[in-house]
């Protein structure tokens, strides 16, 4: 990496109440996201991958200011992004964008495929109904669809044809940054192949960085440079892609690659299965948050939480095994 | 004789757009204590046929209306509803995707194992409970004296998962059809049920009908596989032939679009053009031709029948029954 990071999260922490703490009784916090720290160099693809409940999605939200965070920060080109004001943030926006995982639920039924992708434009006043239009066609043209599909409804179009649209909605604004969380898991699988082309193809013309949250890991090796590991709210490992994918150094990275299926019938393999589920983030114990299903756990890990700590300059990992 | 054999089995449902027909003249079959998986993308009517078999497909608007399904030398589709009813959860089971759905949530789990016991074994109220127990064990919960008066909405999805697998083998049936039994789970519970899996068909000798999109899951567990694609199989041989000489386009295509390692990384991934066609948009002639890249001169002909390309290999395209004509 060089030069000062595009984005750089410190820190990052969400935690939310539930219930209990009125009179009395001690409130109970929910700690989605427990202290999380990266950075994203311009021009990289960082994939932040994990199970159901892990908080990825939560970091990207905090990275949008969807939701506040309780501690940490953003800076976005060096500037806090969490101490702007809501006008500042407006334009901040331009260069930020998101596609969220579902097309079916992000795209206004009720709106033409026209008027949505025209819509950001609008907000943030650019150009007249002329330049908008051109504006909308440049784009259409690039996400793949034809001039047709500006007339019609989201509900014409099939899942992978709409994330083109929101793809296409995310592009309006020329943004540097783009959050994609899960962009593609709720598409077929001959389809996530076209629209992960399209993403690759987008990056390149157009220099985007990209912080992309998924959990097939088998796509995530594939499309990204670097890669982070999460686990009940905090990074457990995080490197360059290859370097993480060939030697994972996290008990729990190496539980989860070991369990992606191999789509190759002549390789049989013996997999060393975690038992149980991923504990409640609530009341979490003290020590390493992974314990409760390390098969490499140790009486140290009951008592210290571990560090993300740099082991070569590509990868960190945060494991009593290593330091 | 195969444990299962479906022949021509056809399942239509009435759209505003006229009658559509989900399954369309599907034929298979599963030996006894063989692992048949079934793989397609949405709407190709996988599930429709897992659920055809069963006789559980909601009518209106679903209706079987061709075919044949022998079970055991029986045929089922002919069997009057009562007879049905002493097949189902007794020696034909089925595991849904979503097992919060699938589960009662009003009653205990061992309340829910414990009615296809009292009803296809005639076992007490206090005996199956005993019994539901003794299932939790066996696939893995821990504390099953505790769980077991417990409801769905205590236990976390691979648990719930792990309770409708128990209620499925409770009976020991013959056959289980599993519905994307892992697809709503993440990937280190999907190892662990998948294990439970394998090991209960090694222990009790069941034979296996797994319905997937996941070609990684399909790999690991299948014996044979079954592509189906717009309600049709498209494609049938082992597995492991499967994947070494794949011989539909649409299998093909399948295959190469998946992210493979060394693969020359950040290459393209070789995507399928298109996108699957709406079953009221289909006309005659194959129904893959539009995103075919091998499409011919014969493709826009009469739709080609399901033929033995090669030994243990049986393909639907035009390609092969060319080459067949050929030789």
């Amino acid at each position: 990496m060089s030069g000062a990071p595009l984005l750089e999260v410190e820190g990052l922490a969400k935690h939310f109440p539930l219930g209990g703490g009125w009179l009395g009784g001690e409130r109970k916090l929910l700690k989605a996201v427990d202290g999380v720290s990266f950075a994203l160099a311009a021009g990289e693809l960082v994939a932040l991958v994990g199970e159901s409940g892990c908080g990825k999605s939560t970091t990207g939200r905090l990275i949008l200011r969807l939701l506040a965070p309780t501690t940490g920060s953003v800076r976005f080109r060096g500037e806090d992004l969490l101490a702007a004001d809501a006008r500042r943030m407006k334009e901040l926006r331009r260069d930020i964008q998101v596609i969220f995982q579902d097309p079916y639920a992000s795209l206004n039924p009720r709106m033409r495929i026209g008027t949505i992708l025209e819509e950001p434009l609008v907000v943030h006043g650019i150009g007249n109904a002329g330049e908008r239009r051109e504006r909308v066609h440049e784009v259409l043209g690039q996400v793949g669809l034809t001039e047709s599909a500006l007339g019609r409804y989201p509900h014409e179009f099939s899942g992978g044809q709409r994330q083109r649209v929101c793809i296409a909605r995310a592009l309006m604004l020329g943004p540097s940054l783009v959050v994609a969380d899960e962009p593609v898991s709720s598409l077929d699988v001959s389809i996530q192949a076209q629209v992960i082309n399209l993403v690759q193809d987008l990056r390149q013309a157009r220099e985007l960085t990209i912080l992309f949250i998924a959990h097939d890991l088998n796509m995530v090796r594939h499309i990204s440079d670097r890669v982070a590991v999460m686990y009940l709210g905090r990074i457990v490992e995080e490197g360059r892609t290859e370097a993480v994918y060939q030697n994972p150094l996290h008990p729990y990275t190496r539980a989860l690659l070991d369990a992606v299926p191999i789509a190759d019938p002549t390789v049989r393999r013996q997999r060393q299965l975690l038992s149980g589920d991923l504990p409640s983030p609530v009341d979490l114990p003290p020590g390493c948050r992974f314990q409760s299903r390390c098969p490499e756990v140790m009486d140290r890990c009951r008592k210290e939480d571990p560090q993300l700590i740099q082991m070569d300059s590509v990868h960190r990992v945060a494991c009593l095994l290593h330091g | 004789m195969p444990l299962l054999e479906v022949q021509g089995l056809t399942t239509t449902f009435n759209t505003p757009k006229g009658p559509v027909a989900a399954v369309d003249g599907v034929d298979f079959c599963v030996d006894r204590g063989e692992v048949l998986g079934i793989v397609g993308e949405s709407g190709c009517g996988k599930s429709v046929t897992s659920l055809s078999v069963l006789r559980l497909v909601p009518n209106p608007p679903g209706r079987i209306t061709g075919g044949s399904v022998r079970f055991d030398g029986q045929e089922l589709l002919s069997l009057p509803e009562e007879q049905m009813r002493k097949v189902r959860g007794n020696r034909i089971s089925m595991i849904f995707q979503e097992p919060m759905t699938a589960l009662n949530p009003v009653f205990t789990v061992g309340n829910q194992i414990g009615e296809g016991l009292r009803l296809h074994r005639g076992l007490s109220r206090h005996e199956a409970r005993e019994r539901s127990v003794e299932m939790l064990e066996r696939v893995g919960i821990p504390a099953p004296r505790m769980r077991v008066d417990e409801y769905p909405h205590q236990l976390s999805g691979g648990m719930r998962q792990r309770v409708m697998i128990a209620m499925a083998i409770a009976c020991e049936p013959d056959l289980l059809f599993a519905d994307e039994p892992t697809t709503a789970l993440d990937v280190t519970i999907q190892a662990q049920i998948l294990a439970l899996l394998s090991e209960l068909r090694e222990r009790t000798g069941m034979a296996l009908v797994m319905i997937s999109h996941d070609l990684g899951v399909i790999a690991e567990t299948a014996d044979r596989v079954a592509i189906m694609y717009a309600g049709r199989v498209v494609e049938e041989t082992t597995t492991t032939e499967l994947f070494r000489a794949p011989m539909h386009p649409y299998t093909q295509g399948l295959l190469a679009s998946l992210p493979r390692v060394g693969q020359g990384s950040k290459g393209r991934l070789a995507a399928i053009p298109g996108t699957v066609p709406a079953l009221t948009e289909l006309g005659p002639g194959c129904k893959f031709r539009d995103r075919c890249t091998e499409r011919f001169a014969a493709c826009d002909g009469p739709e080609p029948p399901l033929t033995l390309a090669a030994e243990g290999h049986s393909v639907r395209c035009h390609l092969y029954a060319r080459a067949e004509a050929r030789a």
